[in-house]
């Protein structure tokens, strides 16, 4: 295993009331590098990330996020991770502003340099405007926007981001990638899943196919498309969850 | 704990609860607003409406030879006399004509023809008044006819006595006066006492309700649950500042309701005060209450707006959306505000047996610190046990946010036997997935979801209460019968149900080792005699048996049945039954949610509850521990079935129950030997130190 990848997973698991939803899932992300995990519901993906966020403890294999074992050291791993998901998951009765101020906080973030760094964030996408409005009143697009400022607000070394484009709209989805390219280039692991196969080719770097709880096959998106004689991810991907089931 | 952090949750959680509508108008406008008006606009009603009723003379009709003239006519047609009254000599009216009577009027009076002479003379009149009890007017009429007629009454006696050269007093041999010693001010605190300490527990309680809801399911259902959690922030310190939040509501929810109240109260006061042409003195009332007492009562009060909150955050912790967390508090709130109806029942006060009982000795610490009859013996464990109840609540909220479970409610119960669906229709896929988890996990492989048990023991414990009481008036073979046929056979028939073959199994009714056996054994030979020497004098101090049930008790094992029946009916069924329903269908569904100790506790509560008594609530509690600690240390239900069989069976053939005098008699040696036995008995039952599971 290399010492250098910024996500580390290795034979995890997860049971739930004896179901195993996770079966030795293994995979690493590098800094600069956007990985994808696909997969259709119930594949193990949403359970694999709240792994990595801590928000679950594996029932077996381990996780690392930037060296950190997250299963030992959850408060470390916590702080040098960013975690959005599709749902966005805003205070609605809080301002966009107070919601980062509060997650700032709750990252010990000292107030002069939080104020500073919520500048800096909502900046970058595009949320400056919006600081003083109530979450509640944004659209689907703004607020996720919002979240993905809230996971970049102590600015950590790594990114997990589950569906942030589900259900947003051409140009927001756009805007977003960007978003999401632009971090790349600051040199953030991301790890990304996302239901359009489309735009996992365009934006993923490496991707690790998910199907019933373990990884089918994982490389990028040319080799996979190779490998099964597809022309696109998802004929791909549909060609090798076909044969492993 | 970091006190910034927890500083930054308290903030934020409370800033966001006052930006939400429905705590608001919960904790704002309900008091300040809609009581006071409703209680305003309501004694006014009240007052308007009894001043025109007052004020309208009721219709009566005089009938009989004496109507037209004499003595009851003039006193009745008087100015005086609040009464519109109609004469009509030869209307003809008997009882036997029932309210047609009437017809229309609100009284009819009937006046003889000899009244005058009758009345001049020694003798008696003897009148009748009609009327409809059921109706106000036609009583109103009634009373003012009767006063009327006494006032001529009164008259003609004088008038008598004065003939005769008698004084007043001779007709009046005794004239009692009583006097209350106590001053105004005691009395209308006495008042105030029964009703206010109830009401201020329920708005407490409400106050809690909403936004323990808001703080836990609610953030569950926007989705901010997760990103929340993936802070470093340690979740103790999230929610301890969001129960903070939750008691600051409550307990502002509790004083604006009390300041409200207060203020209507006093304008009402007020205003039927001025009415009368007087002003209110409030000097009476205020002087001398016991403020130290009543501060005590404040700070028990606080102690108890942190159990309500803990304990509505843990069961809304529970709920995956802000709906159900709903239908999960509603029967908490009305079970939690029960205790509190304590207060409004004449003569309670806060004893030692009270002062352990949760938010009933909350409610009582106040109305007797209100009252002014507060004692500080009671009042002090009131204060610790409250604490303790406190603690125990904030430990289960702790628990319950510490566990995935608060997470991911759906996916935790998705790979079990749940889903209300499925109990109605158990697909070959629900009894697939259950074979599998047999195989995986065979002690947590359980027959029913939590929400189905409670269901099933709900159908269980109504079917004991309507058929089965009707049943057990046919003596003993009733009883056995009862029980067979109100807990076994509902428990037997849905666990097949829903699982087929597979649903003994999923029970607990596994073969068990003969190490538990004989565990078992001893536990149950000596359980009984920890109980009785030690338990029930305890619950004797705290809540005497009322002789009638002690009777009742002892008449239902001691008739000259055969020793065989009576096993059979009381040692062998009860442990069967009760056994499948308590421990095999209940307690192991909610090991799960509740951890191992969570479930002990509730199944045996559960267990206390079906026995349908607070006299033996203690006691059966107890035995309820003891037989789900057995069920769960020997992974099978026969052991506990063994233990709850020999302890019914000793009861039988040794003492048949106990009574308060024979409790006297058994010695600190006995209850020795007794927890010896019972200890060796859990060596064997508990696994060996290192394999605990």
């Amino acid at each position: 295993m290399s010492t250098t990848a910024a996500i580390q997973v290795a034979g995890l698991e997860k049971d739930f009331a004896g179901a195993r939803v996770v079966a030795g899932v293994s995979f690493e992300v590098a800094a600069g590098e956007i990985y994808g995990l696909i997969g259709p519901n119930g594949a193990g993906k949403t359970t694999t990330f709240r792994i990595l966020a801590g928000l679950l403890s594996p029932s077996g294999g381990t996780a690392h996020v930037d060296g950190v074992d997250v299963a030992a050291q959850p408060a470390r791993a916590k702080a040098r991770l960013g975690f959005s998901t599709g749902s966005a998951g805003l205070y609605g009765r809080l301002t966009a502003r107070e919601q980062l101020e509060y997650f700032g906080a709750l990252h010990g973030m000292p107030a002069a340099k939080l104020a500073a760094r919520i500048d800096e964030v909502s900046a970058s996408v595009d949320l400056t405007r919006l600081l003083g409005r109530r979450c509640e009143k944004l659209s689907t697009g703004e607020k996720q926007r919002v979240a993905i400022a809230r996971a970049l607000i102590h600015d950590p070394p790594v990114l997990i981001l589950d569906e942030p484009t589900a259900g947003l709209d051409v140009l927001a989805s756009r805007f977003l990638r960007d978003v999401v390219l632009a971090m790349r280039q600051a040199g953030k692991a991301i790890l990304f899943s996302t239901h359009y196969l489309a735009e996992a080719e365009l934006l993923c770097d490496r991707v690790g196919f998910l199907h019933r709880g373990r990884i089918l096959r994982e490389g990028k998106p040319e080799e996979l498309k190779a490998a099964a004689e597809s022309t696109t991810l998802e004929q791909a991907f549909l060609k090798m969850a076909g044969e492993a089931s | 704990m970091n006190l910034r952090l927890l500083a930054t949750v308290y903030r934020k959680e409370l800033r966001e609860t006052l930006r939400d509508r429905r705590t608001l108008a919960v904790m704002i406008l309900l008091p300040l607003v809609l009581y006071p008006m409703m209680s305003v606009l309501a004694a006014e009603y009240f007052i308007s409406h009894e001043t025109s009723r007052q004020a309208r003379k009721s219709e009566v009709v005089l009938v009989g030879p004496g109507a037209a003239a004499g003595p009851i006519h003039d006193a009745l047609t008087a100015a005086s006399a609040p009464l519109h009254v109609k004469v009509e000599p030869g209307r003809v009216v008997d009882r036997q004509q029932g309210l047609r009577a009437l017809a229309g009027a609100d009284a009819i009076v009937v006046a003889p023809a000899d009244a005058e002479a009758a009345l001049a003379g020694d003798g008696t009149l003897e009148l009748a008044v009609y009327y409809d009890a059921s109706d106000d007017e036609s009583s109103l009429a009634e009373e003012r006819v009767s006063s009327t007629l006494k006032a001529l009454a009164n008259a003609r006696l004088s008038a008598r006595l004065e003939e005769e050269g008698l004084a007043p007093a001779f007709v009046k041999p005794l004239a009692l006066t009583s006097v209350s010693l106590a001053s105004k001010g005691k009395v209308g605190r006495a008042e105030v006492a029964k009703t206010l300490p109830f009401v201020i527990v329920l708005m407490v309680l409400m106050g809690a309700f909403y936004p323990a809801i808001d703080l836990t399911a609610g953030e569950k259902e926007r989705g901010t649950l997760e990103p929340l959690l993936a802070t470093p922030a340690p979740r103790r310190t999230l929610l301890a500042g969001k129960l903070l939040t939750v008691a600051t509501i409550s307990a502002l929810t509790g004083l604006l309701n009390l300041l409200c109240i207060a203020g209507a109260g006093l304008w009402i006061a007020r205003s039927a005060v001025r009415a009368a042409g007087k002003s209110l003195d409030l000097s009476g009332v205020l002087e001398a209450v016991p403020w130290g007492a009543v501060g005590l009562g404040v700070f028990a009060l606080a102690v108890a707006t942190l159990l309500f909150s803990g304990l509505m955050m843990a069961v809304a912790s529970l709920a995956r959306s802000f709906k159900e967390a709903q239908n999960f508090l509603t029967p908490v709130y009305l079970v939690a505000s029960m205790p509190a109806m304590i207060s409004w029942l004449p003569g309670t006060k806060l004893s030692y047996g009270a002062a352990l009982v949760p938010i009933a000795n909350v409610t009582l610490l106040l109305k007797d610190a209100v009252a002014g009859t507060l004692q500080a013996g009671p009042a002090l464990l009131a204060l610790l046990a409250s604490c303790g109840w406190a603690a125990a609540a904030l430990a289960l909220a702790a628990k319950i946010y510490d566990s995935e479970r608060l997470l991911f409610a759906a996916e935790a119960s998705e790979g079990g036997a749940g889903g209300w669906r499925q109990l109605l229709f158990p697909a070959r896929a629900a009894r697939a997935a259950a074979a599998d988890a047999k195989l995986r996990a065979p002690d947590t492989f359980v027959a029913f979801a939590p929400g189905e048990a409670f269901v099933l023991f709900a159908v269980c414990t109504l079917l004991l209460l309507g058929a089965g009481s009707e049943m057990q008036a046919y003596g003993l073979g009733g009883v056995a019968a009862s029980l067979w046929l109100c807990l076994a056979l509902p428990v037997a028939v849905a666990a097949r149900w829903r699982l087929g073959p597979d649903a003994a199994l999923a029970l607990g009714l596994r073969r068990p080792r003969l190490r538990h056996i004989i565990g078992a054994a001893l536990v149950g030979a000596s359980g009984w005699i920890v109980l009785v020497s030690l338990v029930l004098p305890v619950q004797e101090w705290l809540f005497p048996t009322p002789p009638a049930l002690e009777e009742a008790l002892r008449t239902l094992v001691a008739p000259e049945s055969s020793l065989a029946l009576k096993l059979f009916a009381v040692a062998i069924t009860p442990a069967i039954c009760e056994e499948l329903l308590c421990r095999g269908a209940l307690l192991r569904s909610l090991v799960r949610p509740l951890g191992r100790t969570g479930a002990v506790v509730v199944s045996a509560l559960m267990f206390a509850v079906l026995h349908l008594s607070a006299y033996r609530f203690v006691p059966t509690f107890m035995l309820g521990v003891l037989l789900g600690t057995v069920a769960l240390a020997s992974r099978s239900l026969w052991p506990a079935m063994l233990v709850h069989a020999l302890n019914n069976a000793t009861v039988v053939l040794l003492t048949g129950p106990t009574t308060k005098d024979e409790h006297a008699s058994w010695s600190l040696p006995f209850a020795g030997a007794g927890i010896a036995l019972l200890a060796a008995g859990f060596a064997l039952l508990l696994p060996p130190r290192g394999s605990q599971r």
